[in-house]
This record gives C-alpha cells, sequence and structure tokens, in this order.
C-alpha cells in the first residue's frame, strides 16, 4: 500500500493517440506512393522528374504529417496541386484505395495495414532498387506509430475507427461521384479550427499555442474574445486533461477585463496543473503553487487590486522562499519592484544580479530596462543609465527577446526626452528665469513654438510691465530667443520686420549696458535674418553681394581650422562664388563680376588649384579688357 | 405413427403459446417467454377465434409483435426489439420501439467506454439526434402520448436541451400524472425554487411527492420535511421513499441524530435497500459510530457488492479505520462504476488530504466540482488542501465560493475568517466571526475563535465575554455537538484568570473549580485556586490591617484560608 500514495485517483494517463481517419489517408498515401516508387512507370522517367516528384511528395507528407487534421477533399486538393505527368496515376490509385476500404470494409482495412507495416521503409537503411529509406526518418517514425497504435485496437475499436473513416469519406466529394474532385487548393485554410467538434490533443495544443502566442503578441490577430471562449469551451469537451486550455481562457478573460470569469479559469487551471504533472519529482508538483499563487498576483494587478496582488505576491514569495526557489523568487521580485513603493532601487538591484547568476536572462533584461527608467524617475546618472540600457539590449539580441528589444527603443526615447525636460525643469529650483529660457530653448529644438513662446512670454511680459527688474542679459536672452522663435515659425514664407525691430532694440540693451557679447550674439542674428532676407527676397545684384560676403566669412573663419579642412573650405568657397559671379554676370555689374573673378584666383591659388585659378585669371583678363575699371581693390572692404 | 395425431391444430397450439407467455412473463421467466414468444410470433398468420381475444384487443392485430418485442427488451436485446416494432403503430409498441432504441445507444455508449484507443466517434451524438429529430417531427403532429413525451424529454435532457425538456416534462406529466419518471426528471432538472414555484402543474395527489422531492433537491429542507409528515401522517407511513428522503432532509438539516434513527427505521423495514445508504454511511462517520458502519458495510456487501453505494460505505469505513489507502481504493472503485458519482469524488478527496497527497486530493476536488459546479463541499476542501500548503490568500478564493453556496453555514464562514485572522485582516476575521455565530454557530467554534481572537488583540473584555458564552452554550448542550472538550476547558481556564485578575474572586474560583474536572487543564486549576486563596487573603489582610488593628485579622485570615484550603481540596 505504500505506493497507492502516488496513485492518480482517475485511470493512469497513457501517452496515447488516435487513429484518426486522417491518419489512415496519410499512411495509405504513403503506401501508395512507396509502391510508385517501385513501379516500373516510375522508373521510366528520366532523372530530374523522378526526383522533382518526390521532391514535391515529401514536402506534401511533412506538411501533411504535421499540420492537424483536414478533411479528406483537403488533402486531396493538396495533392492535384502537385504538377507532375505521373501524379494522376498516384491518385487515382490512392482513390481506388480509399473506395476499397470504405466499400470493401474491415478486411480490406485489416489487410492494407498489414502490408502498409511490411513496406521496406521498415526494413535497415536498405538500397532498393536505387532508393534508399531512412527507418528514422520523419514519415517512418510517423509509419511506426501508426502502426503501433492500430495495433493495440481491440475489435471493436477496430470497428469503430472503420466507422469513422466512413463518416470521413461520406463528407468528401469521393462519396458523391468518384469522377469529380475538389478545386485545387494551395494552402491549408488557416480556420481550420472552426466548426469543429473533436479536437486531437495534438490539435487542441497547436490551437492554444498559437492563440495565446497572437493573445500576447498581436491581438489583432487573434480570434475574436467571443469566438475564441466559445472554441475553448467546445475544445475542453473533448480535452478535459490539458490545463493549458483554462489559461487560454483566462488570458481572454483578461482581454475583456472580466474578473470573475478571469480568477475561476486561473484557478481552474492551476488545479488542474497539479494533477497533469503528478508523475513528476515531488518538487515540481509543489512548484505549480508557488506560480499559481504568483499569478493570483499578477492578475489583481491587471485590474489594478494592488493591496490583493501584493498579499498574493507575499504569499508566493513566502512559499518560494521556503524551498528556495530562486526563479519563482526572481520573478516575484520583479512584480515585487513594480508593487511596491519603497526601497525600489535595492529590489531591482537584487533582481538583475540574482537573475544574472542563476541565467534567467528574460528577468534581468526586464530589470536592467526598469532599472532605467527608475533611474530616470529618481536622478540617476544618465551616463550610466545608458550604459545598462545597452546591456540590456546586449541580452536580448543574444537571446531574441523580441518584445523586450522594441521596448528597449520606446525606454530610451523616452528617456532622452526626459532628459531635455528634467534638467531644464531641475534649474528652476535654482533659478526660475534661467529655467524658463532653458525650457524655451528646449521647445524651441523640439518644434513645439507654443510651449516656447509661452516660457519666453513670461519673462518678457514682465519686463513689460515693470513689476520685477531682471538681469538686463536674461532680458536679451529672451528677446533673441523670441526672435529666434518668430523667425523659426515664419521661415521660410517671410520674415516679419518685427524681428529686426526686436533684434534692434536688444541691440540697443547691449551697447548701453556694455553687454559685449550679447551685442556680437544678437549681431549674428541680425545679420543671419538680414541674409535670410536677402537671399529669398533680394535682387540678384543684392544676393551676389550677399553670397559674396557668406564667402568672404567662411574664408575668415577658416584660418582657425586644421590645414587640410582650410583647404576644402577654401575650395568649396572659391566654387560657391561661381554663383555670385553669375548673378552679377545677369545685371552686368561687370566690375562686381572681376571683383569676384580676382578673389577666387585667389582663392584657388591659395589652395593649389591651378587649372582653376589660369581660367579665372584670364576671364578676368577678358573682362578687364572689355570693361575696365578705375579701381580694383575695393574687394576685401567693401561688401 | 398415426397420421392424426402427427397433425397439429395451430389455433390450439396458438392459444396454448399466448397463455405460457402471459404466465411465464408473470413470473420473470424470461427465457422461455422469448422462446414461446417467437414461436407465436411464427405463426402470427393464424387468427384466433373472439372469445380468446378479450385480453389483447388494445393491441389490434399487434399483439404478436408485442409480445417477441417485450420478450427481447426484456432481456436486453435492444436492437432486435427496434427491428420487430419498427412499423408498429399503437401506443405500446410505438413507446417499445423508440424507448429500446434508445436504450441500445445508451448501452454501447456505455460498452465502447472501454475502447479508449479509437478516435472521438463523431456518430456517437448523430444517432440520439436522429432519434431526437424523428421525435420531434411526432411531437410537433401531436402524436405522443405521455410515455413518448417523457421519452423525448430524457432523450433532450441527454442533448443538454435542459429548458425544451423541461418543458417536455411538464407536457408529459399533464398528459399521463402518474409517471413519477416524468415527476422526478422534472425535479433533477430545475434550476431554483422560482422556477419550481413558477411551474403549472396538474392537480394530482402525486404532486405533493413532486413538490417534497423537487424542494430537497432545492434543498429547501424544511417546506421538504413538512409535506413528507403530511404524507406520512396520510397514511403513506410505510413508504420506503418517504422514510429515506425524510432521512436525507434530517442529514440535511445536521439533526444527526434524529436521521440515524430513520435511517435504523427504513433499514428494518427494508433490509435490502441500497439505495441512500451511502448517506447513512456519512453519517455514522461524522458520529464515529465504528460498529454501526461496520456492520453497514457487511451487510451491503453481502447485498451486492457491485453497486456503488456499496463501494461508498465500505470507503467511509476503512476511513475511520484510518486505512485511507483502502478507503481510496474502494472510492474508485464506486467511481469506475459510476464516473459521475459526484460524493465519491469528494470522498476520495478528503482521503487524499488525510493521506497529505495533495496534489491527489486537489485533482479529486476539482473533478467533482467539474461534475458538479455547486459542490460546496468540494471547494470547502480545496480550500483546506491550499490552507495546508500554507497559501491562506490563495484558498480564500476556494472558501469564499464554499461560503457562497452555503450562505448560513457556520463551518465555512468559520474557515474565512480564520484566513483573514492568518492574513491579519483582523476586522473581517471579526466578522465572520459574529457572522457565523449569528448563523447558528453548529460546532461552537465561532465562539472560541472570537475569544482568542479578542485575546491576541488583548481585548480581555470581549474576549471574556465570547469564551463566557460559549461556556454557557456548552453547559447547556452538555456536550452533545460539542465534541471537543479541551477547547471548553481551555475557556474555563481562560475565565478564570480573566476574573482573577479583575478581582473577582469568586467567579474565578468557580471557574478554576470547573478547570479540575480535566486531565489537561487540572494542573493550572490548582495553580489559579493557590493564586486565588493568596490574592483573596492579601486582600482581606490589606482590608483588616486598614480597617480592624485590634489584632482580630490573624483569626480572621485563618479561618478564610482553612476554608478556602478545605475547598481546594475536597474530590472534585
Amino acid at each position: 500500500m505504500a505506493n497507492t500514495k502516488d496513485v492518480n485517483p482517475s485511470n493512469k494517463k497513457r501517452h496515447k493517440e488516435n487513429i484518426t481517419p486522417h491518419r489512415i489517408t496519410v499512411s495509405v498515401l504513403i503506401y501508395e506512393f512507396c509502391n510508385l516508387r517501385g513501379s516500373e512507370e516510375f522508373k521510366q522517367l528520366t532523372e530530374t522528374e523522378r526526383k522533382k516528384m518526390i521532391r514535391s511528395y515529401c514536402i506534401l507528407l511533412l506538411k501533411l504529417i504535421q499540420s492537424p487534421d483536414i478533411a479528406l477533399d483537403e488533402l486531396l486538393s493538396l495533392m492535384l496541386n502537385v504538377d507532375h505527368s505521373i501524379n494522376n496515376v498516384l491518385i487515382e490509385k490512392v482513390k481506388q484505395l480509399i473506395n476499397n476500404i470504405v466499400t470493401i470494409g474491415v478486411r480490406y482495412l485489416l489487410d492494407i495495414i498489414d502490408s502498409i507495416g511490411r513496406l521496406p521503409v521498415f526494413e535497415e537503411n536498405v538500397v532498393k532498387s536505387g532508393t534508399i529509406h531512412i527507418r528514422n526518418s520523419v514519415v517512418c517514425y510517423f509509419l511506426r506509430r501508426f502502426i503501433i497504435f492500430f495495433d493495440k485496437l481491440t475489435f471493436s475499436e477496430v470497428i469503430v475507427t472503420l466507422e469513422s473513416y466512413k463518416q470521413y469519406f461520406n463528407q468528401s466529394c469521393l462519396s458523391k461521384d468518384l469522377n469529380t474532385l475538389p478545386p485545387k487548393n494551395k494552402m491549408l485554410s488557416a480556420d481550420w479550427y472552426s466548426n469543429r467538434d473533436q479536437w486531437s490533443r495534438r490539435q487542441a495544443e497547436l490551437f492554444i499555442a498559437t492563440q495565446a502566442n497572437l493573445l500576447v503578441n498581436n491581438q489583432e490577430q487573434a480570434l475574436s474574445p467571443v469566438d475564441l471562449h466559445k472554441q475553448i469551451r467546445n475544445l475542453l469537451k473533448t480535452n478535459n486533461e490539458i490545463p493549458e486550455a483554462h489559461f487560454l481562457e483566462y488570458l481572454n478573460y483578461l482581454r475583456v477585463k472580466d474578473f470573475c470569469g478571469a480568477i475561476e479559469s486561473l484557478y481552474h487551471c492551476f488545479d488542474k496543473t497539479t494533477s497533469t504533472n503528478g508523475r513528476g519529482p515531488i518538487e515540481d508538483k509543489i512548484k505549480s503553487y508557488r506560480f499559481a499563487a504568483l499569478n493570483l498576483a499578477v492578475l489583481h494587478y491587471h485590474f489594478n487590486h494592488k493591496d490583493e496582488a501584493l498579499t498574493a505576491l507575499k504569499e508566493a514569495i513566502r512559499t518560494a522562499q521556503e524551498v528556495s526557489d530562486n526563479v519563482c523568487l526572481q520573478h516575484a521580485l520583479s512584480w515585487l519592484f513594480c508593487l511596491t513603493q519603497c526601497n525600489r532601487d535595492k529590489l531591482i538591484e537584487h533582481s538583475i544580479l540574482k537573475s544574472l547568476e542563476i541565467n534567467l536572462s528574460y528577468i534581468m533584461s526586464l530589470g536592467i530596462l526598469s532599472f532605467g527608467q527608475y533611474g530616470g524617475l529618481t536622478c540617476g546618472n544618465p551616463k550610466q543609465i545608458f550604459e545598462t540600457l545597452t546591456r540590456s539590449d546586449l541580452i536580448n539580441y543574444q537571446h531574441s527577446h523580441l518584445d523586450l528589444i522594441s521596448h528597449s527603443f520606446v525606454q530610451k526615447s523616452s528617456l532622452w526626452l526626459f532628459y531635455a525636460e528634467a534638467i531644464a525643469q531641475k534649474i528652476s529650483t535654482f533659478n526660475k528665469w534661467e529655467s524658463c529660457l532653458r525650457m524655451a530653448e528646449m521647445y524651441l529644438y523640439k518644434c513645439d513654438y507654443n510651449r516656447a513662446h509661452y516660457c519666453v512670454n513670461q519673462i518678457l511680459s514682465k519686463c513689460q510691465e515693470g513689476k520685477r527688474r531682471f538681469r538686463i542679459d536674461i532680458q536679451v536672452r529672451a528677446m533673441i530667443l523670441l526672435a529666434e522663435i518668430q523667425c523659426a515659425t515664419s521661415f521660410p514664407d517671410f520674415v516679419s520686420p518685427g524681428i529686426l525691430t526686436l533684434l534692434n532694440s536688444s541691440l540697443a540693451y547691449c551697447s548701453d549696458y556694455h553687454l559685449e557679447y550679447y551685442t556680437s550674439l544678437v549681431e549674428l542674428h541680425i545679420a543671419n535674418v538680414q541674409l535670410l532676407t536677402v537671399l529669398a527676397h533680394g535682387g540678384f545684384y543684392d544676393r551676389g553681394r550677399a553670397l559674396l560676403l557668406y564667402a568672404k566669412c567662411i574664408v575668415a573663419y577658416s584660418k582657425i581650422k586644421s590645414e587640410e579642412e582650410r583647404r576644402k573650405d577654401l575650395f568649396d568657397a572659391a566654387n560657391m562664388l561661381n554663383k555670385s559671379r553669375e548673378y552679377f554676370q545677369k545685371i552686368e555689374a561687370f566690375s562686381r563680376v572681376k571683383n569676384v573673378l580676382l578673389l577666387q584666383a585667389q582663392l584657388f591659388n591659395e589652395v593649389n588649384a591651378v587649372s582653376e585659378r589660369n581660367k579665372c585669371t584670364m576671364e578676368y583678363r577678358i573682362m578687364d579688357e572689355e570693361h575696365p575699371t578705375s579701381n580694383s581693390y575695393k574687394l576685401i572692404t567693401f561688401l | 405413427m398415426d397420421t392424426t395425431e402427427d397433425k397439429v391444430d395451430l389455433q390450439l397450439v396458438k392459444i396454448d403459446l399466448i397463455e405460457g407467455i402471459r404466465e411465464c412473463s408473470a413470473r420473470g421467466l424470461y427465457h422461455c417467454m422469448k422462446w414461446l414468444s417467437e414461436l407465436n410470433f411464427a405463426i402470427s398468420h393464424i387468427n384466433l377465434p373472439e372469445e380468446h381475444c378479450k385480453f389483447f384487443e388494445t393491441y389490434d392485430n399487434e399483439y404478436d409483435v408485442y409480445c417477441v418485442a417485450k420478450s427481447y427488451f426484456d432481456v436486453k436485446e435492444y436492437d432486435r426489439c427496434a427491428h420487430y416494432t419498427r412499423a408498429c403503430t399503437k401506443p405500446k409498441t410505438r413507446f417499445l420501439h423508440l424507448y429500446s432504441r434508445y436504450l441500445s445507444i445508451e448501452k454501447k455508449k456505455m460498452d465502447n467506454m472501454t475502447d479508449a484507443n479509437c478516435p472521438p466517434d463523431p456518430t456517437k451524438n448523430t444517432v440520439l439526434k436522429n432519434l431526437c429529430a424523428e421525435l420531434m417531427e411526432d411531437y410537433h403532429k401531436k402524436r405522443l402520448d405521455g410515455y413518448c413525451l417523457y421519452l423525448y424529454g430524457v432523450i433532450l435532457k441527454k442533448l443538454d436541451l435542459t429548458n425544451l425538456a423541461i418543458d417536455v416534462f411538464v407536457e408529459a406529466i399533464h398528459s399521463t400524472p402518474i409517471l413519477w419518471a416524468a415527476w422526478q426528471e422534472l425535479a433533477q432538472l430545475l434550476p431554483n425554487k422560482n422556477k419550481l414555484k413558477s411551474l403549472v402543474l396538474p392537480d394530482h395527489w402525486i404532486k405533493q411527492f413532486f413538490l417534497a422531492y423537487a424542494y430537497l433537491e432545492q434543498l429547501c429542507n424544511d417546506e421538504s420535511l413538512e409535506i413528507y409528515c403530511k404524507l406520512h401522517e396520510q397514511g403513506f407511513n410505510k413508504s420506503s421513499f418517504i422514510i429515506a428522503q425524510t432521512a436525507i432532509v434530517y442529514h440535511n438539516r445536521r439533526e444527526l441524530e434524529k436521521a440515524i434513527e430513520t435511517f435504523k427505521e427504513l433499514i428494518s423495514e427494508d433490509p435490502y435497500r441500497l439505495e441512500t445508504l451511502d448517506t447513512y454511511s456519512n453519517l455514522l462517520y461524522v458520529r464515529e459510530m465504528k460498529s454501526e458502519l461496520a456492520d453497514l458495510a457487511h451487510t451491503a456487501v453481502s447485498i451486492d457488492k457491485y453497486r456503488v453505494e456499496t463501494c461508498c460505505i465500505i470507503g467511509n469505513y476503512y476511513s475511520i479505520r484510518s486505512d485511507h489507502a483502502k478507503a481510496v481504493l474502494y472510492f474508485q472503485r464506486a467511481l469506475k462504476l459510476n464516473p459521475q458519482y459526484l460524493s465519491a469524488w469528494t470522498l476520495m478527496g478528503h482521503e487524499f488530504m488525510e493521506m497529505k497527497n495533495t496534489n491527489a486530493a486537489i485533482q479529486s476536488y476539482r473533478h467533482a466540482i467539474e461534475i458538479n459546479h455547486r459542490d460546496y463541499r468540494a471547494w470547502y476542501g480545496l480550500g483546506q488542501t491550499y490552507e495546508i500548503l500554507k497559501m491562506p490568500y490563495y484558498c480564500m478564493y476556494y472558501y469564499k465560493q464554499a461560503q457562497h453556496l452555503r450562505p448560513i453555514d457556520s463551518r465555512m464562514i468559520i474557515a474565512l475568517g480564520e484566513t483573514y485572522e492568518k492574513l491579519d485582516k483582523i476586522e473581517n476575521a471579526l466578522k465572520c466571526y459574529y457572522k457565523a455565530r449569528s448563523v447558528g454557530d453548529i460546532e461552537g467554534m465561532a465562539l472560541v475563535k472570537l475569544g482568542s481572537l479578542y485575546n491576541k488583540l488583548k481585548l480581555t473584555d470581549n474576549a471574556a465575554a465570547a469564551y463566557t458564552e460559549y461556556c454557557l452554550k456548552f453547559d447547556e448542550q452538555k456536550g452533545s455537538a460539542y465534541d471537543d472538550q479541551s477547547e471548553y476547558f481551555n475557556a474555563l481556564q481562560y475565565l478564570a484568570t480573566y476574573h482573577l485578575n479583575k478581582g473577582d474572586f469568586d467567579e474565578a474560583y468557580t471557574y478554576a473549580n470547573k478547570c479540575l474536572e480535566n486531565e489537561q487543564t487540572k494542573e493550572g486549576g490548582k495553580a489559579l485556586l493557590k493564586t486565588i486563596a493568596a490574592k483573596r487573603g492579601e486582600q482581606e489582610n490589606i482590608e483588616a490591617m486598614s480597617m480592624d488593628e485590634t489584632g482580630n485579622n490573624l483569626s480572621n485570615m485563618n479561618e478564610t484560608n482553612v476554608s478556602t484550603m478545605d475547598m481546594v481540596f475536597s474530590p472534585p
């Protein structure tokens, strides 16, 4: 009696496979295919033709063995789809055989099963008529299982199987008229599970796995909640022993936020889970209890029942601690991080380190991501945070946690966004107006002109009302920013004259208060605005002059650069002057053209571009002959 | 040989055959009857003169077919019966035809249950559906009599068309009120009491039986008991059905003694009846009446060992002997005989719990719930299992389910309260205990729990009040339902200490004295009495000192001391 402790209350579960009509047909197909390969007809084909046929059928058989059971019509149409001269022979043979099974009955069925059992595939890797059958191939494995399970049937079971085969046959077009065939069909239809009363365990598992995966990763593609519920109910009628079905039901309930249904399915699932792994070691059995509590916590978390979730989580943690189940503890820890407000940094740090230790890459990566988020929210060091996030990315790529990879991207972009705002905001504790300016600056770069404008206005309106005296530099900076905002909003349609007025008044402030640095800054802006105005709206002459000035600026600026860069800049500037020269030439400002050519020639000379220089100087000479001018040295000082 | 003697008069043969068939049928000689009927059927072309036809006029010309069909039916050759009656139109033969077809389907379904290796048969229900369709057609043409309506209802029920089935059963009852089977099916199908009250039923004496039965199904024990008592008085006192049902009512009301008495009466009236005796064995189990249970098991096994009731009784007997593995074996056997036998799943769960095999226990309980979602015992059992696994929060869901199904059962509420206490939800726990007390508190545990919880919260006054009430109740019942004596004495001890601390020596003394009656609290009681005496002396000493300085106090003190000492050492 000692071992009755482990006896399951129901009959001992055997892993059994049903002999379904579909499996019989697939076996028949394999049988006929093998026969065909041995036939004279086949041998007369050319080598390539033979290989083509074999390849097509190997692929088809693989598909048929691995896919769920399908109707006979569907199977036939899949066969019809094979494009081969000898294909029809095979199809006819298979059809004849199926017909015989149905019309002759049980004697024929048993005979054919015997013949299948004697196929050469069962012999040890024999080379027979030029083909090699491999004992441990997928097809052979399938056939062997089929034979073994058929062998186990009692006679009455054989009769039941035959009856169901007749049923399967009667639903196909073969029963009505042997000559009509179903339309060609390339794919297994995607909704093979619809209108199904009978599910084999394998089909049920496939259905559950696909739907669960869709629910988690791509909910739109999954069945609608109502349909899914119907399918699960239906599936459970014939497959009572699959706890995962209840879990799928639980996920489905979560989707529609049905608390009662969700909790019922969850409990049902875990009560069943304990029984299915009843044969495993004791530790496994107890394990499911811990995870049951953990999942209960997750459920409550989903419904925002924080207190309940925490209680359930504590229970999971306590039970896990009793047997020091680190895996469960790590899962619990990462949930605890979501649920609790105190000591979060230590929790997450511990979680990461421990997960690393016991190789839970997903949790570790998730932990790092959470850590990044936490660090971001609680003034962590940005550099370090991004370093950690990179490490998470590394793990994600190593283990291809796709969801975490995208999660990481989201996290990083929001961190970047957050930092800008966070720093600017933080300044306000020291200096409100500085913060205001920085915020405006940031919004300007984010193209959020409204907010930027608002920030600047806060300062400027105060100034105008005269309520408050600012440090003059803040006012000036605000004015500059305002000008920039206006410029950005109106560009490139027009440049409002207000901008220049604004800049001018700020220039006045600057000179009044001797703010040399800001003076030049304002001037720069004025230059920019004016350059924009001229280039956008000026005549050729002015545009030419503006470009010339620009080129001169570049040349002046190139002094501080390295030799190589300087040469490149000079060369570019010289080329750019072509445009300016073109403008001048159009309005026949010849002295100007000559000035430009002179400058170009000197620049090319500077960078040793001899041929360009010579071209310029020659043009200059021609010009000079045609349109002599008195003073040729105004170039540098003139605009 | 004489040729005239050889010549057989077929008319004479037929008269003999028909007589023989009737006589054999009346005596239950089914195989003989079958042989005679077959022979009779072979000469069905022979017509009998008028005077011999009187007893089969209702069959018209179908009497021969009826005989042969009925004989096949009696020996359970259903397909044969259905085949011979396929063209019959008369009510009895028609019913026989349909009923044999139905039974054939059911029989094959049962037989095929052992064929586990074949694919789930999609045709299984098609045959039943075809039969159902045939009946439906007749039903719409109003060609079904009460009996066929009943059969139609049974098939609808099999196909899970419950509401339709209810309507059909009601029709059957109206057409043939005496058909108890239809009443019984109807009672089992009703989802709630309201549906029962909304039914339009024929005014027939059998209606009272139905109502009582239906009320019991809905666990409305009081209503049911009332009707059964009335029927009992009206002259049905010998009916074993009524006695058995009354016993179940008492069982449901937890009037255990009365229930046991009623069952004893039932057994003496009808000693070979096995139905409902599993409930009796549960009762004996709860009351721990070991020898009665052993006798019951003995009787049951000698009547029919392949009955679920028998297996259940034996299971209970092994369980009370703490031979849990064997108990499980017998419950498993009961489930093999009837996989839908609900209480065996639950009882097996209990056994697995005793064996500390929590997994198997959970599985058994879950199975019970899958069969009947309203089985509160299984929910409660699941709660206990998870409680043992030290998952108080997780188990709460199960207790809540159980409590929801049995809103006025104090055990569920107390279980819930204990869980709350473990989770430190003191307010909820208190609420539960109070609720348990107010709904009856069968085992008196609510007050004990309340007392100990208050004590834990250092609310000693409340704790004492709870314990006092508990002790009073205990004294009232004198331990009939209160099995646990130790709780009582612990309460007494607590009260003694409480009153001692309050300085209420008389009360403390009474309680402490009672403590002496129990082995466990005896020592504590003695110690308490000593302290009481000492304190009392001390107090009187002080009083005397302050009041009187003449020196009388010494004799006074001595006197009281002696008197208490006497009391202490007087035999309890």
